[in-house]
Order: structure tokens, then C-alpha cells, then sequence
């Protein structure tokens, strides 16, 4: 009984892996219009999730993705030690793939007392695959793949926020 | 050896799926690229570019599918859709944007985002079918699967196809328990032997007592046993110069102890159907020779073991208290085990012109070898020449070796029960449940493992021991669901009486499955059972 509640919360878990929804695919890439996301490690272990809206002189302006917490936030310059910039998911399928992945290992049922075997040899590729295809993602390490002054690019407002928009309005 | 480089290969595997499949990619800044100066945009061959994202200086932004500059060079006339600062869109279809209100075109090259999706397409693709060919294999052919007695490993971590040994293979029942020796093929001059006992198949082993016998030797000799349990040492070989079956030379597939095999197909429609091999040797020695032979058998009595327990279905366990009460069952099966399975020797007797007896081997089990050896009578030997004819029932047999060796000497066997007992997987047991032949039994089941340890005697110098299993007991084959379909007490009962019809029939349906049967026997085996 405990054998087959794990076989099953194994093949539930892979089933429920899901992509990121900030995220678009590759193929979807070129119509993505708004900023990238930003990851970083603030002091005391905080970390901050949001897209980039604004890069100036002095920080990166983000639109944290907390929705206790939507106002627009500034990273200072001297705070962005180390970060990453999200930029889309490895899969153009990831639920297809991933449910793929899970269907697959119930196969091993049809292999009776063997499937002792070839679950784990199932699991060995289902779960990397399956786990892959629903949260592995491009990215570009700051400041190793993209320097602060290439970072811009990647903002809802490469050229910076407009005059005479609302901030408050910005979501 | 083998199951290290299994076990590096998973592991291998399984670093370079989670590199291929799970781990985060990175790249660098340079897919994209933003102009800000309207030149730029005017002279740079982004004409082109297929498609282009304009951020325009009120916070708009749009994208083209299509684009061109106007004549003047002023506008840029396409058709997509056009975003309001949060991307909400407002418009969609053809657009013109005069090039002063834009603040940065940016472009993207995409190659460096492919989708990773083929890779994992084609490896859960290939699993897929792996499993279902496991699945429907397993389906279709329930008769193939592993089984296998106990397995004993010299090295724990060998592969099962290097067993050194299996036990007491033809006790399948209580009333069939039997004391087995078989040759490990192992020599050491340690003072201690470890002996690794599994229980890798839908099976229960009762193990009722287990010793080895340790023969001392030179370095350069080799023991052997023969059916009676006397040992011999012997310095030199001989290679056959002949050895034909149909005229048909399989010299080399006999000449070394190795993997090379010599094997038959059985008869299409007669199980029983014997064959002969012609081995002769020339240019031998005065002196007592013997002659060794190394084999295993093939699929083909386990194929008949499951199918006859598959034809009592659900009655199996009537059956065997049938067979453990009743002599004359048990005579009536005893009769066809026999039947098979024994591999007769012959000599030829140059002066009167015929064959006579020399011995007839009977060791049985489809998965160690077992290295015999029958003494040569010295009349046999004429003219330095000896011919042997090997009878065996075709497609029963895989014989590895055969070769004569000068025996030196008889030689004296240590009898050294295990001092100690390490489990590795299943239920304790105290040394001495196995040191008698009694009552008292090590029952494994499927996954068990356990881990003799044995104290040789000291030894002279440029000595070492060759070591030898016994081991006695019985095995309880488990019944599989797919087997209890297959019930058919009325052909069992044929089979038994000798019906040739059943017989040919079960020639029809082995042959069917012949060819795979030695790999689906491998594949099916498992090892770790909860």
C-alpha cells in the first residue's frame, strides 16, 4: 500500500510540475513585450523576484511579482552583486512533456515484480526530463553575461520611463 | 567488474540527463540589440530582420511582423500590433510610426533560445518504447523469465551472468532436497574467503546446510572434482585437434574456458532429439588423463519448469503435496527430469571397434558453469590418441570447454563451514541454522543477500587453496499471475504419461520462442525485491 501511494505521489509530482507562467517559451520569445525578470539576493538573505521596468545611473527599478507587494521598488547600483535575468523557459510544451514524462512511468506497471527495476531506470530519465521541460530556463548571470550597462535592454523601458507616466499605474 | 561499469554507466546517465534535461542554460546579453539613433535604424541592414520591436518614446511599444521604411525615410510602415505602457495591446494590423516618436528599436536573435524539446522528446520516445516492448515481452512470453536457485558470487558486486555458482538447482521441492558440490573456478592463498549468497528470482530458498572444500595446490595447477567427489590436481592440458558435430567443426567455441559457447537449437517438433560431438585427441603422454568439460544448460528446462507449473494453475501447491506424499509421483516426475537432462560420454575402443561408456554428467542449472572431470580409463588411450563422443539432448547444452588434463594426483579436501554470517538484505540468522544437515533452514526470499565468511587453513609456501561449494536445500518457485492463465492439468497429466502429441506441441511452442529466450532470461532477472 505505501509502495503504491509513493508510485503514485511520484507520478502526481512529475504531472504537477509546472513552468514558470512569467515566463514565455522560446518560440513564444519574440512576442514577449515586456521586461525580463530579475532574481536577486538582497542583504539578510532577502530576495527580490520581479521584471525589470527601468535601468538608470543609479538602480534597477522592478515590479516585484509578490502581490502583497506590486509597487514599483529600486535595487541600488551597489546592491546588484550578484543576480540573474530570466529570460524564457528551455520548452515550447512543458505541461505536454512533463505529463509525457509522468504517463510513462506507469508502463512499469505492466512489468509486475520487474517494475522494481525499471521504475527507478524510468525515474532515472522521466524526472530530469519531466523537470526539465517544466522549470529549467535561459538565463544570463549578472554581471558575468550582461554588464550593467547592457542591462537596460532587457526593461519594459529600455529607453527609460516615459515623463508624464503614473508609476502608481504601472502593473 | 561488470556491474561497477553498469553501475558508473547509470550513474553517467543519469549526470548527463540532468545536465541535458534539468539544469539552467546560459547566454549571453548579445541576442539582443537595441538602436537608439534613428541613422542607425535607417542605415543598418535591419531591413533584414524579420521581425522588430519598437519602444516608443511615450512608453508604447509595438511589434512588426512586417516593416519598411517609407520613401522619405521619415516613417516606418508596417503590420503587427501596437502596446500601451502596462502591454496591453491597443491595436492590431497596419501601422505607420514616424521614426522621430521612437525611442530604440531592438532586435532579437533567437538561436541561441532554441526549444530543448527534441532531446526530451526522443529520449521519453525511446524509453517509451523500451517499456512497452518490457511490458508486452513480459506479456507474451511469461514462460522466459529469470529464475535461477540460489546464485553464489565470489565478488559481491559481480554481474549475474559471473556467478561462480548456483545451488541445488534440481531441488525444486522439498522431497527433491540434495546435497550439490560445484567447482567456485576460484583459487586464493588468503587466510579468509568471503562467498556472497542472493536470491535474485521469484523464489523462496530454503538452505539447509552450505560448506566449502578448500584443495591445496601449486600455484601452476588446476583441481578438478568428478561425480563421485574425488579431487584431482592436474599441471597439463590438451587441446582437442578435432572436434566436429555434423562434420562440422566447433573447435574454437570449446577450446578455452571462456564465454565462447557451443550450442544447438533443439529439434522443431522433437524435444528429446540427441546430437553427438566427436572430440579426438593426439600426441598424448603416458599417465592417467582426465577429461574436463564446462557447461551450463540452456533456457529450455526452465521454459519446461514454468510451463508445467503453469499448466497446475492455481492447483500447484495440490500438486506438490501430491509429489512430496506420494512415491510414485514423485518417481513419475523424477523420471522425466531425468530424461533430459544428463550429458552422456562415450570412448571408442579402436581394437574392438565400438564405443564404450565412460561416465554420465548431470549437473543441471542454466546459469554458473560447472567444470567436471571424468577419468579416463587407461585402455582408452591408443596409439597416444584419444576419441570421445559427447551425447546430449540438442538445444539443451552450452558447452563452454572440453579439454584432457594429465592427472598428477588425487587431492584432499578441507570441509570449512562459514565462522561467520554478515546479512546484507533479509532476516538474521545465527551460523549454526546451516552447519548441519538438520531441520533448521535459512529461508531467503526474492532480494536477499547474505554474506559467508569462511577461515582457511594455513598453507605451505607457493600454495594456495581451490575452492569448492556444497551446499544443500531445496527452492519453492513463487507462481506468477500470468502463469495461473495458463492452467491445463489435462496436458500436465499428457506430458507426464507421454503423450507425444503434448510433447511435439511443447517442441512447437519453445522453438517460437527459442531464439530470445537466453536474452529475455537476462533481461527479466531482478535483484532488489522489498
Amino acid at each position: 500500500m505505501k509502495k503504491s501511494i509513493l508510485f503514485l505521489l511520484l507520478v502526481i509530482i512529475l504531472g504537477a510540475c509546472s513552468a514558470p507562467k512569467y515566463l514565455s517559451s522560446p518560440e513564444d520569445f519574440k512576442n514577449q513585450v515586456k521586461g525580463l525578470t530579475l532574481k536577486v539576493e538582497l542583504e539578510d538573505s532577502y530576495r527580490l523576484k520581479g521584471e525589470i521596468i527601468e535601468v538608470n545611473s543609479t538602480g534597477v527599478v522592478v515590479l516585484p511579482q509578490r502581490l502583497n507587494n506590486r509597487t514599483l521598488t529600486t535595487i541600488p547600483k551597489s546592491a546588484l552583486l550578484g543576480a540573474k535575468v530570466l529570460i524564457s523557459t528551455t520548452s515550447n510544451d512543458p505541461r505536454g512533456i512533463s505529463s509525457w514524462a509522468a504517463a510513462v512511468n506507469l508502463i512499469t506497471l505492466g512489468h509486475g515484480v520487474f517494475a522494481v527495476i525499471t521504475l527507478p531506470a524510468n525515474l532515472l530519465v522521466t524526472v530530469p526530463v519531466g523537470n526539465g521541460a517544466a522549470s529549467a530556463t535561459y538565463q544570463m548571470k549578472y554581471p558575468e553575461d550582461v554588464s550593467y550597462e547592457q542591462l537596460h535592454k532587457f526593461a519594459r523601458f529600455p529607453q527609460g520611463i516615459p515623463e508624464g507616466i503614473d508609476l502608481s499605474k504601472i502593473y | 567488474m561488470i556491474s561497477k561499469r553498469a553501475l558508473f554507466f547509470s550513474v553517467f546517465i543519469c549526470i548527463i540527463s540532468w545536465i541535458v534535461f534539468s539544469c539552467t542554460s546560459y547566454v549571453n546579453h548579445s541576442f539582443r540589440q537595441s538602436y537608439s539613433n534613428a541613422n542607425e535604424i535607417i542605415h543598418s541592414d535591419l531591413v533584414k530582420t524579420p521581425f522588430l520591436k519598437m519602444h516608443f518614446k511615450n512608453g508604447d511599444v509595438s511589434m512588426l511582423d512586417t516593416w519598411k521604411l517609407n520613401e522619405k525615410k521619415d516613417s516606418i510602415v508596417g503590420n503587427g500590433k501596437l502596446y500601451d505602457f502596462n502591454r496591453q495591446p491597443k491595436y492590431k494590423g497596419d501601422l505607420v510610426f514616424a521614426i522621430d516618436d521612437i525611442a530604440i528599436i531592438e532586435t532579437n536573435d533567437l538561436t541561441p533560445l532554441q526549444s530543448k524539446d527534441g532531446a526530451r522528446v526522443a529520449a521519453l520516445t525511446i524509453l517509451t518504447g523500451a517499456d512497452v516492448l518490457i511490458a508486452a515481452v513480459c506479456l507474451a512470453n511469461p514462460k522466459a523469465c529469470f529464475g535461477s536457485c540460489p546464485t553464489f558470487y565470489v565478488d559481491e558486486n559481480s554481474s549475474f551472468h559471473y556467478s561462480n555458482a548456483e545451488g541445488f538447482s534440481s531441488s525444486t521441492s522439498p522431497c527433491f532436497e540434495e546435497k550439490d558440490l560445484d567447482p567456485l573456478q576460484y583459487s586464493t592463498a588468503s587466510s579468509e574467503f568471503f562467498l556472497t549468497m542472493k536470491n535474485e528470482a521469484l523464489e523462496s530458498h530454503m538452505v539447509n546446510e552450505l560448506y566449502i572444500e578448500a584443495v591445496p595446490k601449486n600455484k601452476d595447477e588446476t583441481v578438478f572434482v568428478d561425480q563421485n567427489n574425488t579431487y584431482y590436481t592436474s599441471s597439463r592440458k590438451f587441446n582437442p585437434t578435432k572436434a566436429e558435430v555434423n562434420n562440422q567443426s566447433i573447435k574454437s567455441d570449446i577450446l578455452h574456458l571462456d564465454d565462447h559457447e557451443y550450442f544447438s537449437t533443439t529439434d522443431s517438433t522433437d524435444l528429446f532429439a540427441q546430437e553427438e560431438i566427436i572430440v579426438e585427441f593426439d600426441n598424448l603422454p603416458d599417465g592417467d588423463l582426465g577429461l574436463a568439460l564446462n557447461y551450463r544448460q540452456t533456457q529450455l528446462t526452465t521454459f519446461l519448469f514454468y510451463s508445467a507449473l503453469s499448466y497446475m494453475g492455481n492447483e500447484v501447491s495440490d500438486f506438490v503435496a501430491r509429489m512430496e506424499t506420494s512415491y510414485l509421483t514423485r518417481k513419475v516426475v523424477e523420471n522425466h527430469l531425468s530424461k533430459f537432462g544428463k550429458i552422456k560420454l562415450s570412448y571408442w575402443d579402436e581394437r574392438r571397434g565400438k564405443w564404450n561408456y565412460l561416465d554420465e554428467l548431470k549437473e543441471k542449472g542454466p546459469i554458473a558453469k560447472n567444470l567436471i572431470l571424468s577419468r579416463i580409463p587407461n585402455k582408452t588411450k591408443e596409439n597416444n590418441k584419444v576419441k570421445v563422443k559427447i551425447e546430449m539432448t540438442r538445444g539443451l547444452w552450452r558447452l563452454d570447454y572440453v579439454g584432457l588434463h594429465l592427472i598428477d594426483k588425487k587431492a584432499s579436501p578441507t570441509i570449512i563451514f562459514p565462522s561467520a554470517i554478515e546479512v546484507i538484505d533479509g532476516v538474521e540468522y545465527p551460523v549454526d541454522q546451516i552447519l548441519t544437515d538438520d531441520k533448521a533452514y535459512i529461508v531467503s526470499f526474492p532480494g536477499n543477500e547474505y554474506k559467508f565468511k569462511f577461515d582457511l587453513p594455513e598453507l605451505e609456501e607457493n600454495k594456495e587453496h581451490e575452492i569448492f561449494l556444497s551446499s544443500k536445500g531445496y527452492y519453492l518457485e513463487w507462481m506468477r499471475k500470468s502463469w495461473l492463465e495458463g492452467k491445463d492439468t489435462e496436458k500436465l497429466n499428457k506430458l507426464l504419461f507421454n503423450d507425444s502429441d503434448s510433447w511435439k506441441e511443447m517442441a512447437i511452442e519453445f522453438k517460437e520462442m527459442e531464439h530470445e529466450m537466453e536474452s529475455t532470461f537476462w533481461n527479466s532477472k531482478y535483484s532488489r525485491v522489498q
